[in-house]
């Protein structure tokens, strides 16, 4: 399968151009700390979320229904495939829990009666990828899967397979969570933030979490644009491997020792917060160095929390780059094929 | 290689009966199971429900599907597995996949200060992920939480893993508990009856909300051969696709379910006249079961031979497209379609009215819809091969 198209939206703002401005200016984004629970998170502004024509059909639905709908879209932009040939696929760890809590909060507070029927129906986890299909017209299969390991890698392998299976000519494949006051509590409860409001990689020294939230879609096509693969190890004849550091709620002990010392590595982490998505949004980031040839500035250099890896430069992304997530002993390793490698004959 | 995907096991639990003897014989009866009156939402109205007796009231979803899990094993040859065996497990939900506990909530708006048990258990992994665990699966892992048609489309996911080769077999199917959110949130969108649900029926007012799990194991049939199982079923189908419409309404001429069962019928090298009943996903909403109705005459002639199973087992949400795969999988092997339990009255805006009366069955196909909110469709064709002796 072959990446043709990329749409986001994240802490640093929306579309890919957003993306590009922060990954050039090289620093890491600091979260704001709720005033609540006194913990740092990274959300997207709300100037993301307003104003953009795009929205025009969701001026009533939750932040999980706009970034969704955000993302996708710009994923979408370009594609000539007919409509009921378009498949989606949107992977989540929590699913719109802020609205699943503003309508339980709403129960409480006005009683089972007055309950809304529009909170309820934005609170059903497939509610954002129907809001794309209506929007864009779509009349492929929709399909919304929410696992808190690595469930976007397996929405890619399964968009693979309806590609190769002939079920769908393009596939959108989404990564989506968001933040709430209630998951910032959790997070404080549970794990440590990081006091500085930057997520990072973590160790025994260093507390990593600010609970982050965002959208990335990748449009998925049997020719157009780089291939993509999805394997269970790193490989070291990569150019480079980028790590999704820092999710939330799993141990990056497991990613240290995936590491191989002849592919320098990078996270990116610091850009988006701690989620359940970063693999996603790793792969957007991999797709715009392949897009500009360049490596982006390292904002937080994992050398300074003991990775073996060297350094790139800022030229030549033309090689091959993984993202690498693990999940307990389980690893996945999604490869950004390099520009000369064609997919294979039949 | 040979891709053809056979059904293995079967598991259900639901109102109708825990096990397939049990719920064969409600079905065959067609006797609608006691009902019970929601105790959970505070409602100027009564809602009936159908609830599954007994079992473990915290974490109840998980244990449902674990019955309907252990079931579709041992009906496999499963138990235990293997070793090498490569087991994959895709499961739908509604309810499980949120944190949606209102004591936790509760407590946090109260005191800011949870006990964190709630979270804890949701932490501790979706449900695919807890049955995969449970079952020691190695295969891939995925939980469909798309509404009404997840468990159907589990079905959809596993056919595709299993023809790409990625297991030897898979657990799919779906499991939902009863629960306060649903409720109240269809009672808002004004979807519930007051009264057990009727079917296609003309007085028909609206859902009852179930629970259950159902569950199948698909293997693939070399795999099958290989352990020396002979299978008689097969999953020969599916389609899914969106009506790209609306968030809560169907599309007003069921395109995206026509969509959904053409493809399904292609996949299955089948035409409409191959098939020989429906099991539909007939909700007992005015509008479901009219546009559905339309939809599948349109497709397969007013003479179409189409029930719903909801009557004896209320409408289960994510477990519903597992329930109905076991309800016709088990018709098919059977020889007989179960009544449409419900049904008394025919609609006139519907150009058949379902059966009512048990029925033999005369072809080796059958199909099971389900239309899921925010317009979701997913259709899968079911078949039955004569085995050797």
């Amino acid at each position: 399968m072959n990446l043709a198209g990329v749409g986001i939206v994240f802490p640093g703002g929306a579309g890919v151009s957003a993306l590009r401005d922060v990954l050039a200016a090289g620093q890491p984004l600091k979260g704001e700390r709720l005033e609540k629970e006194q913990v740092p998170v990274l959300k997207v502004p709300a100037a993301a979320l307003t104003g953009n024509p795009v929205l025009a059909p969701a001026r009533r639905a939750d932040r999980f229904c706009k970034m969704t709908l955000l993302a996708a879209t710009e994923a979408l932009a370009g594609c000539e495939v007919p409509p009921e040939r378009i498949g989606i696929i949107l992977a989540t760890a929590f699913g719109p829990h802020g609205t699943v809590f503003k309508f339980v909060n709403d129960l409480l507070e006005f009683g089972d009666e007055q309950a809304s029927p529009t909170v309820f129906s934005q609170s059903v986890h497939a509610a954002a990828a129907s809001m794309v299909a209506a929007a864009a017209h779509l009349h492929g299969p929709a399909l919304t899967v929410a696992d808190l390991a690595m469930p976007f890698e397996e929405a890619l392998v399964l968009a693979d397979a309806w590609l190769e299976g002939g079920r769908c000519e393009a596939v959108l494949v989404g990564a989506v969570d968001e933040t709430s006051d209630v998951l910032a509590h959790v997070v404080r409860r549970k794990w440590a933030c990081s006091p500085d409001g930057v997520a990072r990689f973590s160790s025994e020294k260093q507390m990593a979490y600010v609970p982050g939230e965002g959208a990335v879609f990748v449009r998925l096509e049997r020719t157009a644009g780089p291939r993509i693969s999805v394997e269970n190890e790193p490989s070291s004849t990569a150019a480079c491997h980028l790590f999704n550091a820092g999710a939330l709620g799993s141990d990056d002990a497991e990613l240290r020792r995936r590491a191989l010392p002849s592919v320098p590595a990078r996270t990116y982490v610091s850009l988006l917060g701690s989620t359940r998505i970063g693999s996603a949004f790793h792969l957007a980031v991999a797709w715009l160095m392949r897009r500009e040839n360049r490596f982006f500035p390292d904002v937080l250099p994992l050398a300074s929390c003991g990775f073996p890896g060297g350094e790139v430069g800022q030229e030549g992304a033309g090689g091959s780059i993984q993202v690498i997530s693990a999940c307990g002993p389980r690893c996945r390793a999604i490869t950004l094929h390099a520009l000369e490698e064609r997919r294979p004959g039949p | 290689m040979n891709d053809q995907v056979a059904i293995a096991g079967l598991g259900v639990v639901s109102a109708a009966g825990s096990g397939v003897e049990s719920s064969l014989e409600t079905l065959r009866a067609g006797r609608r199971p006691d009902c019970t009156i929601c105790p959970f939402a505070k409602l100027p109205v009564e809602l009936p429900m159908f609830a599954v007796a007994g079992g473990a009231q915290v974490d109840r979803t998980f244990h449902l599907a674990v019955q309907a899990v252990g079931q579709a094993l041992a009906d496999a040859g499963l138990s235990p597995l293997p070793d090498g065996f490569r087991l994959g497990v895709c499961l739908g939900t509604t309810v499980a996949c949120q944190l949606n506990d209102i004591p936790f909530y509760a407590e946090y708006r109260a005191t800011g200060n949870p006990s964190l048990e709630p979270v804890e258990r949701f932490a501790a992994g979706s449900l695919a992920e807890r049955i995969a665990r449970e079952v020691r699966a190695t295969g891939p892992v995925l939980t469909i939480v798309n509404a009404c048609s997840s468990g159907t489309d589990a079905m959809g996911v596993a056919m595709s893993w299993l023809k790409a080769g990625r297991c030897d077999a898979v657990l799919a199917g779906g499991a939902d508990e009863l629960s306060p959110i649903p409720t109240v949130g269809f009672y808002a969108l004004g979807l519930t009856s007051p009264e057990p649900c009727k079917p296609f029926d003309r007085t028909r007012r609206g859902l009852n909300l179930g629970e259950g799990a159902g569950v199948v194991v698909l293997e693939r049939e070399e795999s099958a051969k290989r352990r020396g199982r002979t299978c008689d079923l097969f999953a020969a189908g599916f389609g899914g696709a969106s009506d790209g419409y609306h968030l809560t309404a169907p599309h007003p001429e069921g395109l995206g379910l026509e969509l959904a069962i053409r493809a399904a019928l292609r996949e299955a090298g089948i035409e409409p006249a191959d098939i020989d009943f429906i099991n539909a996903h007939g909700t007992s909403t005015p509008e479901n079961d009219r546009i559905e109705g339309a939809t599948l005459a349109r497709i397969f002639g007013a003479g179409v031979r189409a029930i719903s199973t909801k009557g004896a087992t209320g409408h289960a949400l994510g477990a519903a497209g597992g329930i109905e795969t076991v309800f016709t999988a088990l018709a098919l092997r059977e020889g007989w379609i179960p009544p449409s339990i419900g049904f008394e009255e025919r609609d006139e805006a519907i150009p058949f009215a379902p059966l009512t009366e048990v029925t033999p069955t005369i072809r080796r196909h059958a199909l099971s819809t389900s239309l899921a909110f925010g317009g979701n469709n997913s259709a899968l064709v079911l078949e039955r091969r004569e085995v050797s002796p």
